[in-house]
């Protein structure tokens, strides 16, 4: 590929990255529901919960934050229809517009893992609770998680019933994801380093980069209609 | 006919030898428990024994008993003490009484040591209970102890006659599950993995017929590991007194029958046919990757009560002995082959519904 092919490539990432938020700009009540959701659950939490211990609020962190990334995923494929999506294949390969998905996806999570925590940690403080730790550990997983949630989004539109079809399908396979990133918060909620010991990471890390691997190995061969 | 189906034949008969052999061969003799198994230092004492798969009444030669000394696991001393019973009495086939004369003196400097207990019967063989018996010393006396304990010429235990499978403590008989329930896992990954292969066949060559293929294997294996959480329940309730545990590889296991239930969930709610290989294809070669370290990466890093896992053996020396071997590896195969038979069947099966539907469509 010349340099000016990669230059079109990155102007059309571009453009699609800029076509997704201003669909969600458009369709600004969806957000704000998921914004309201996350609110009412943490409320929720505050005022039955009590004087939750580190376990209890970890889990209830992952919990809300897997609602919200899952119902957003669902919605990565939901709004292109067919005539959208041969306009789009005539233009760009599908791996960019993957990839602008998968992009708008991990910020998304990001942001909304921010703003929970906020929202969290100023109903619920919590002793031994770092931001920075936390959000480098929020976003390893982002990666894994919205390159996982776009292809499994992707699958789940072609079936019938896609909303449930998603999370029946993604649940699983995120399980490690989850699991790893559980294991290191509850480590720093606890009040323990994580920077003792690096190994920790690896996992989450490996399976980072499984996911990217097979996505481009998958994606080729499953999207020609 | 023989030489077409000559896998099957091969199927029949290693499962016929894994069922008959694994369920039939006896354990070997071994200690279920010894009692009194806390002893004063310098007395005479009576132990009785109670043993498994015993003939003590109809010996040719004298039974033979002794203490052995465990040393603690920082010690330097590789020397072994052990201590001979005065009389052995046999009561029963499986039961006995030893008579030891304990010296005053223990070759362990604190007041309390532990030892196990090794019974030789000639015909039987040897059989031991490990770290069974507490010894108290009041005067500790490391160099006496040592004179006292030491033998002149370390004594020859007797080997059985017949290869049989091992004995172990908690285990028991259900030692005979190895054969059965890791098989049906091991076939189970056999499985998985070809169904993968024709997976990628779907995608690369666009053939029809692969996927049949795959979906007919990931249902064998599915139905495999069902009966391999089955198998494992079972032993579960009989040696760890409990159906089902929070090990983790118990619950990656689950984890793993749930993301295939996912693949059915998936194929059947896509109705074009092209599409459906297509994208089931794709999510089975996704769901064997993320498979993987659920199985075999995950459970190691964590603590985990079956073997290979959290710092435990893998089929070292301590799981497996050569008695155990010869069924297992037949066994494993025997399974594989038997799954391979049912998926090529269920593949016949489905390949005629198809061609089935087909002609309707023509009419």
């Amino acid at each position: 590929m010349t340099f000016n092919a990669y230059l079109w490539q990155w102007d059309m990432l571009k453009a699609l990255l800029r076509k997704e938020f201003l669909c969600e700009w458009r369709s600004f009540h969806q957000l704000a529901g998921l914004l309201s959701f996350m609110l009412a659950v943490a409320y929720l939490v505050y005022f039955f919960g009590g004087d939750v211990n580190p376990k209890f609020w970890n889990l209830m962190y992952w919990i809300i934050f897997l609602f919200l990334v899952f119902f957003s995923a669902t919605r990565s494929f939901e709004d292109d229809n067919n005539r959208f999506k041969i306009y789009t294949n005539q233009l760009a390969s599908i791996k960019v517009v993957f990839l602008s998905k998968a992009l708008y996806q991990l910020i998304e999570c990001v942001v909304f893992g921010l703003i929970l925590l906020l929202i969290m940690a100023l109903l619920l403080p919590q002793k031994h609770l770092e931001i920075l730790p936390w959000v480098l550990i929020l976003v390893l997983m982002s990666v894994g998680m919205s390159v996982l949630n776009t292809f499994t989004a992707f699958i789940a539109s072609n079936g019938q019933t896609r909303q449930v079809l998603m999370v029946v399908i993604s649940l699983p396979l995120c399980f490690p994801l989850i699991g790893m990133s559980f294991a290191l918060t509850i480590d720093l909620l606890t009040g323990q380093s994580i920077f003792e010991n690096i190994s920790k990471f690896y996992p989450l890390l490996a399976i980072d980069f499984l996911a990217m691997a097979l996505v481009t190995f998958l994606l080729p061969l499953t999207w020609k209609n | 006919m023989v030489k077409q189906a000559w896998w099957k034949f091969l199927c029949v008969g290693l499962m016929l030898f894994a069922l008959s052999f694994g369920l039939l061969n006896p354990l070997k003799h071994g200690i279920k428990d010894v009692s009194p198994d806390r002893i004063e230092a310098g007395t005479k004492t009576i132990l009785t024994v109670s043993s498994y798969n015993a003939h003590y009444l109809n010996q040719a030669e004298p039974i033979t008993a002794y203490l052995k000394y465990n040393p603690p696991s920082d010690s330097k001393d590789k020397n072994q003490y052990l201590l001979k019973a005065l009389t052995v009495k046999p009561i029963t086939d499986n039961q006995a009484e030893l008579e030891f004369h304990l010296p005053q003196y223990l070759p362990d400097s604190r007041p309390l040591a532990l030892f196990s207990l090794i019974v030789d019967s000639p015909s039987d063989g040897a059989a031991a209970i490990p770290s069974k018996i507490i010894i108290h010393q009041h005067q500790p006396s490391l160099e006496e102890g040592i004179r006292l304990w030491s033998m002149d010429s370390h004594p020859n235990f007797h080997q059985a006659k017949r290869s049989l499978f091992p004995y172990r403590n908690i285990l028991v008989e259900t030692i005979r599950n190895t054969f059965y329930h890791v098989s049906l896992w091991f076939a189970m990954f056999l499985m998985f993995g070809m169904s993968v292969y024709y997976s990628y066949r779907v995608l690369k060559f666009k053939d029809p017929d692969a996927d049949l293929r795959s979906y007919a294997l990931v249902r064998t294996g599915f139905f495999f590991g069902l009966l391999g959480c089955l198998t494992g329940s079972i032993w579960a309730r009989f040696t760890w007194e409990t159906w089902w545990t929070t090990d983790i590889k118990l619950n990656m296991a689950a984890l793993t029958m749930l993301i295939y239930l996912a693949y059915m969930v998936l194929r059947a709610s896509i109705d074009d046919l092209d599409r459906k290989a297509r994208i089931s294809s794709a999510y089975n070669i996704f769901a064997l990757v993320a498979v993987i370290p659920l199985i075999f990466v995950l459970p190691r890093l964590t603590d985990s009560l079956h073997p290979g896992n959290g710092g435990n053996p893998a089929f070292g020396s301590q799981d497996m002995d050569n008695s155990l071997r010869v069924v297992f590896y037949p066994a494993v195969l025997g399974f594989m082959l038997l799954g391979l038979w049912i998926a090529s069947l269920v593949y016949r099966a489905d390949s005629i519904a198809a061609s089935l539907d087909e002609r309707d469509d023509e009419n």
